[in-house]
């Protein structure tokens, strides 16, 4: 009456009907936890300079930060990864959008969610474009964060703003 | 119920015409399915395979990304972005470390993979610094982990593609309810 091909294929289709059922529960129950971290970022430059880089001149700076975020929230069941990372935004005479990424750092599940640092060094430099840097008055920093689930979408959100000026000489 | 009989113009001729006929069906539904997925997301690939380790530990080999390429949606940084590279066959999957925006609207920027220790220049073609618009195939926006496994298994065994196809294809055929 029922044959082997027909058992395996009625017991694989209702497994993949369960996993996916699994599956879309596990992605809306995301939205049940905030995905607010709330962080704190306060910026000092330590320096900035005017380099040759590939063919053009270019500011460059560099800075520490303090940052105290709690990402308790955001690393939730349905959580994988969330990938951590401060940017620099800035306008400039040329660019009317500038965002440069100045540290990052991943966050894995069994890992610390709450972060506090005090006078961390940025990753990257905070390379310009151009000489744009230099006397500029408004460069935002601020925290984003882009969360990997087990399964879903891969939503990222931002916080802990903190605008700093630019001086137009060479800091140390 | 040999290969044979299936092709014979006997008087079950009407099923096996039904039996082809249903086969081209699914073709031709899996086919309109990709290409309405493409035209509905703008992406010339709206699914891909992570095929490299270069995004771990966030993305795995075999992990399947849901891809959107909507231009008039600027890119920004800490997005995922599948790009293609003139001189290389296959699209990388990485994230923009830097974008700049200029005043009539031209964005450049320029990616890494999570898991490498610098910036995506040394991939990049020789002489290129930044990544346009026109080198994206798509941005991330969904994520399910494994199921792309399925294509690299058969990618690295092109016989089990020829077997899978066949066995599939001789069950739609000779398949009687």
């Amino acid at each position: 009456m029922h044959s082997a091909f027909q058992r395996i294929n009625t017991l694989s289709a209702f497994s993949v009907s369960v996993l996916t059922a699994l599956a879309i529960g596990c992605f809306l129950t995301s939205y049940m936890y905030s995905p607010n971290a709330n962080p704190e970022v306060d910026v000092r430059l330590l320096q900035l300079r005017t380099i040759f880089y590939f063919d053009q001149s270019v500011d460059v700076a560099a800075l520490t930060f303090d940052l105290h975020a709690d990402f308790s929230s955001v690393m939730n069941w349905s959580t994988h990864v969330v990938f951590i990372y401060l940017t620099a935004e800035y306008e400039t005479q040329n660019n009317r959008v500038n965002q440069v990424v100045v540290w990052d750092k991943i966050l894995q599940q069994g890992d610390n969610p709450v972060l506090n640092y005090k006078e961390q060094p940025g990753k990257y430099g905070l390379f310009d474009d151009g000489t744009g840097l230099r006397g500029n008055k408004n460069v935002t920093l601020s925290l984003h964060w882009n969360v990997i689930p087990l399964i879903g979408s891969l939503p990222r959100f931002s916080g802990g703003h903190r605008q700093v000026s630019f001086p137009q000489q060479d800091s140390l | 119920m040999g290969l044979l009989d299936a092709f014979s113009l006997g008087p079950n001729k009407r099923d096996t015409v039904l039996q082809f006929l249903n086969f081209a069906m699914i073709v031709a539904s899996a086919l309109m399915i990709w290409k309405g997925l493409m035209v509905y997301t703008g992406s010339e690939s709206p699914i891909v395979v992570v095929l490299s380790g270069s995004m771990l530990p966030g993305l795995q080999r075999g992990d399947l990304l849901f891809l959107t390429n909507d231009a008039t949606d600027p890119i920004r940084v800490g997005e995922i972005v599948v790009f293609k590279i003139s001189g290389r066959d296959i699209p990388i999957v990485h994230r923009v470390l830097k974008v700049h925006e200029s005043l009539d609207g031209t964005v450049k920027f320029l990616t890494k993979g999570d898991n490498n220790t610098i910036d995506d220049r040394g991939l990049y073609a020789q002489g290129q610094l930044w990544l346009k618009q026109e080198d994206v195939v798509g941005r991330a926006r969904g994520f399910i982990p494994y199921v792309g496994m399925l294509t690299i298994i058969m990618n690295a065994y092109p016989q089990l593609k020829f077997v899978l196809l066949g066995v599939l294809g001789l069950v739609v055929i000779f398949h009687k309810d």
